[in-house]
């Protein structure tokens, strides 16, 4: 394997990287600096409110009325005695949070307040949500948590259970359906999978769930209800929870799979080396499994896989917010409707990040399967 | 270019994906030029302002369509306009205004006395004798009360306070008797009227008086009218003391159902009670205004009406706005064509002038706009945009599409690049650079002419991508608030839970419209492909 060109390309990689996470720090970072801006200045009240209480709490308010006396008169502000000190605990208080917003850094421009979003979030600093949104006690967490990594990781395994599972079935399923139809073009199976390749496509993914909880959990009773209770250690509960969620992405990922697999199957059939195979006159499943399957496997695995992890990022954050199923999808519904900056924040990075990650993987695997293909 | 055109034509329509796609497309282009010549743009924007005044008495709401109901009954209007000598503008408030509707007269009496002292009010009061005749075990699914009054502007506009209430009494057939208060609300609607519509919601109480058993709907309904929700509460007792009088089962009601009134019970289901009913309904509407002395003339009933609302509608049902979905799928489609042909074909079009540069320029040039494509390219698109999205607020649908055009351009990049290296590789774009012809030139003469048929495939190819994109957008409740599009349908589907209430014709029917829509650019992109990119004919 060639050193240099993986170097390359992991350089590459980190570059994109870099850039990327500076565009999502750069979306976020108006909302962000306003929520923290937010907790400043409630910080500050409780800190004011509490100095005065505390034993020289008198003194303490009587300097903050002559500050704000002196800071009337230097600009020549009318005095008002009657508000006078609701006045100036409120100008007090305006002004420390104006103070530790400076100290903070937050009141400088975007790109500056983005890049510093930027190494945070590159580094994996901890973030706090910045709402209500706290782990739920799934897998290796306690409930309770704030950190927004943890809110996150723990959602990690549900969307992997139910992505890796139809992704595995969507390829046993669809790998003999287009060896099949590739062998009878314009046959009858041939059609129906181009047909509803078509459809698959062009359906919201939610939509179809809609549809299929509908009929197989209201109409016929067939699968447990949907309900945002789920049990991770219970596997019965599990499994039976997502036996909906996986038979609905699968019977979706199936039509396009098998789709771009008889394409590149058909490419393949009509190779010379394989009309040569069969007039040496070799049976057709030697001529399938020796010289078809091994030249089409690379851009099958590949292109496939793709398809799937893209199809993952596009129709399936929302499918989980249908299904009531607590991975990431589902997150991004919990933490739109609780107005959680950071929580979303974090998991538009995590995200990206896998996103990249797996395109990196798949590049890389390509490269290695497929030796035609030129490292450059 | 006409005759290849009409060559190609005639490719694409000899697949039966291009017949298909074709066929659909015209139809759906027929079905949007008829949307916006007739809706544009007052019915566009009445379909979402209107849904708290407009449609609600117009037509039932979250009705099945008619096609799976056997026993339809037909909205139907009891309008009572030959009875207007009945109605009359009163200075006082009547007396019997405390016994029928305690919580109005008490209202006035306590918040408004001085107003009232000053006599700064006026009444329209409106009562009714009538029958209606049910022919048919048929239910209608609610009875609604619309009363119009005229009220001038100016008086509007100055704090005026408007309000209304009444009662019916009903005498079934069976001689029960039920009587039923009703609060409404107001919606300005023009200038000059302001509409009462009434639902009639309540609890009810029981009542024996001389033998003859009353229910009374009360006042405090359970109706939310800010906004518009289902308020569950527990169901009492004279509400179940009523339903078991009546033979009805008690499942899972919330709250008082207006079919009641004209049900019995038959093996437990609910079915209607067929008969004369004796009506007698008083509406009230109690103008308090400091200038209602000198507009004493102007104020009026301007009408009223008595619908029972069907227990169908149509071929595609309405939604819990009372909206028809039939006119929702209708008004979506324009939307639907806007929205997908401008983002996919500008975005499309930059990226295609991007990829072909990034191929001809083969120098550093060409390397920064591709690594520039490569990050574009990185940023997963769906994510990215409910980012985008949330950090906006809500986005107007244009917005949107320029959001959407910044985020897909780059994807035909890779590909155009490719061909286009192929192209600048030819001898006579070596020979025109030779003879000095401008890059400007080179680049729109002669390479981009050969790559635009194929990124138009592309761009046909990625339209249910864009409407898709929307529709998931709008769920996460992201969607152009005045716009009506298939997106927010499906959002208001989920948003009242329609999956496990069971109203499918309201998700069932915008999402299958996306599905055709979208597929038919699927159709024909795929019959367009193997013309414009010959390597892939087979």
């Amino acid at each position: 394997m060639d050193v240099r060109w993986l170097a390359v390309k992991l350089i590459n990689f980190l570059i994109v990287l870099v850039i990327v996470t500076f565009i999502v720090a750069a979306i976020f970072a108006g909302p962000l600096t306003d929520r923290q801006k937010q907790a400043i200045r409630q910080e500050m009240q409780q800190l004011v409110v509490g100095q005065l209480r505390q034993p020289g709490g008198q003194q303490y308010k009587e300097y903050i009325i002559n500050q704000y006396v002196k800071y009337l008169k230097e600009n020549n502000l009318p005095i008002n005695n009657e508000t006078l000190e609701q006045e100036a605990l409120r100008w007090w208080i305006d002004k420390l949070t104006q103070e530790e917003i400076h100290n903070r850094g937050l009141d400088k421009p975007w790109y500056v307040v983005a890049s510093r979003y930027t190494k945070m979030m590159l580094t994996f600093q901890p973030v706090n949500s910045s709402a209500t949104l706290e782990t739920r006690g799934f897998f290796w967490y306690k409930q309770g948590d704030k950190n927004a990594y943890h809110i996150i990781l723990e959602r990690v395994p549900f969307s992997v259970l139910l992505f890796t599972t139809s992704s595995a079935l969507t390829l046993l399923i669809a790998i003999p359906l287009a060896l099949y139809a590739a062998r009878r073009p314009g046959g009858l199976l041939d059609n129906t999978i181009v047909s509803w390749s078509v459809f698959s496509v062009s359906m919201p993914w939610w939509w179809l769930a809609m549809v299929f909880i509908y009929f197989f959990t209201q109409k016929y009773h067939i699968f447990p209800k949907v309900t945002e209770n789920i049990d991770p250690h219970d596997i019965g509960n599990l499994l039976s929870k997502a036996a909906l969620p996986v038979i609905t992405v699968t019977v979706l990922s199936v039509g396009d799979t098998a789709y771009r697999m008889r394409n590149i199957l058909l490419d393949v059939f009509n190779e010379d080396f394989v009309m040569v195979a069969r007039a040496k006159g070799l049976p057709e499943t030697v001529v399938l499994r020796k010289h078809v399957l091994r030249a089409a496997a690379p851009p099958i695995v590949t292109i496939v896989l793709f398809a799937i992890v893209l199809s993952v990022f596009a129709g399936a954050i929302i499918t989980e917010l249908i299904f009531e199923w607590p991975g990431l999808g589902k997150l991004y519904w919990d933490a739109i409707t609780a107005n959680d900056v950071a929580v979303l924040t974090v998991l538009t990075y995590v995200t990206t990040l896998l996103y990249l990650v797996t395109r990196l993987i798949l590049d890389i695997l390509y490269t290695l399967l497929d030796p035609r293909i030129k490292r450059a | 270019m006409f005759d290849n055109f009409k060559s190609n034509m005639r490719i694409v329509l000899r697949t039966w994906s291009g017949k298909i796609g074709i066929a659909l497309l015209l139809i759906q282009v027929i079905l949007a030029l008829y949307a916006v010549a007739a809706y544009y743009p007052d019915g566009m924007k009445l379909y979402e302002q209107g849904k708290q005044s407009y449609y609600p008495f117009r037509y039932p709401s979250t009705v099945p369509p008619c096609w799976v109901v056997s026993d339809k009954f037909p909205t139907e209007t009891l309008t009572l306009e030959s009875l207007k000598e009945n109605y009359q503008v009163m200075d006082t408030i009547p007396e019997d205004l405390k016994i029928v509707a305690p919580d109005v007269y008490d209202l006035l009496n306590t918040q408004f006395t001085p107003i009232l002292q000053m006599g700064m009010y006026k009444i329209a009061y409106v009562s009714y004798d009538g029958t209606i005749n049910l022919t048919s075990q048929a239910l209608p699914s609610d009875v609604r009360l619309l009363l119009t009054l005229r009220v001038p502007s100016d008086l509007q506009a100055n704090g005026t306070v408007i309000v209304s209430s009444g009662w019916m009494y009903i005498e079934r057939p069976d001689g029960l008797i039920a009587k039923i208060f009703y609060a409404g609300q107001l919606y300005s609607q023009g200038q000059q009227n302001i509409t009462n519509i009434i639902p009639i919601y309540g609890s009810v109480t029981k009542q024996v008086v001389d033998g003859n058993v009353t229910y009374q709907a009360l006042p405090e309904t359970l109706y939310n009218y800010k906004n518009s929700r289902w308020i569950s509460t527990t169901m009492d007792d004279t509400l179940k003391t009523l339903y078991s009088d009546l033979g009805i089962p008690i499942r899972n009601e919330t709250r008082f159902d207006p079919r009641v009134i004209f049900a019995t019970s038959e093996n437990g289901t609910l079915v209607g009670l067929p008969g004369t009913y004796k009506v007698h309904l008083a509406m009230y509407a109690i103008v308090l205004s400091n200038f209602a002395d000198k507009l004493q003339d102007n104020i009026g009933i301007e009408h009223y009406e008595l619908k029972l609302m069907g227990n169908c509608y149509g071929f595609f049902g309405t939604d819990v706005y009372s909206r028809p979905i039939g006119l929702g799928l209708l008004l979506g489609l324009p939307y639907a064509f806007l929205l997908g042909f401008t983002v996919t074909f500008i975005s499309t079009f930059i990226g295609a002038i991007y990829g072909t540069l990034a191929g001809y320029w083969k120098d550093i040039k060409g390397e920064i706009l591709m690594r520039i494509a490569d990050v574009m390219l990185s940023l997963p698109f769906l994510p990215i945009l409910i980012a985008i999205s949330y950090a906006f607020g809500t986005i107007t649908l244009k917005s949107l599409a320029i959001i959407m055009i910044a985020l897909s351009w780059a994807g035909p990049v890779i590909v155009v690049r490719s061909m286009a290296l192929q192209i600048s590789e030819q001898l006579y774009i070596e020979a025109a650079k030779a003879v000095g012809v401008p890059t400007r030139k080179i680049v729109f003469k002669h390479i981009f002419p050969q790559i635009y048929p194929y990124t138009m495939a592309i761009a046909v190819l990625a339209i249910p991508g864009i409407i898709v994109a929307e529709a998931s957008l709008a769920l996460l409740g992201f969607g152009d608030p005045a716009a009506p599009t298939w997106g927010k349908m499906l959002q208001l589907a989920y948003n009242v839970k329609a999956v496990t209430t069971g109203w499918w014709w309201m998700y069932i029917f915008p999402g299958l419209a996306l599905v055709i829509f979208s597929a038919t650019f699927l159709l024909i992109g795929r019959a367009i492909e193997p013309i414009v990119a010959p390597k892939l004919q087979r």
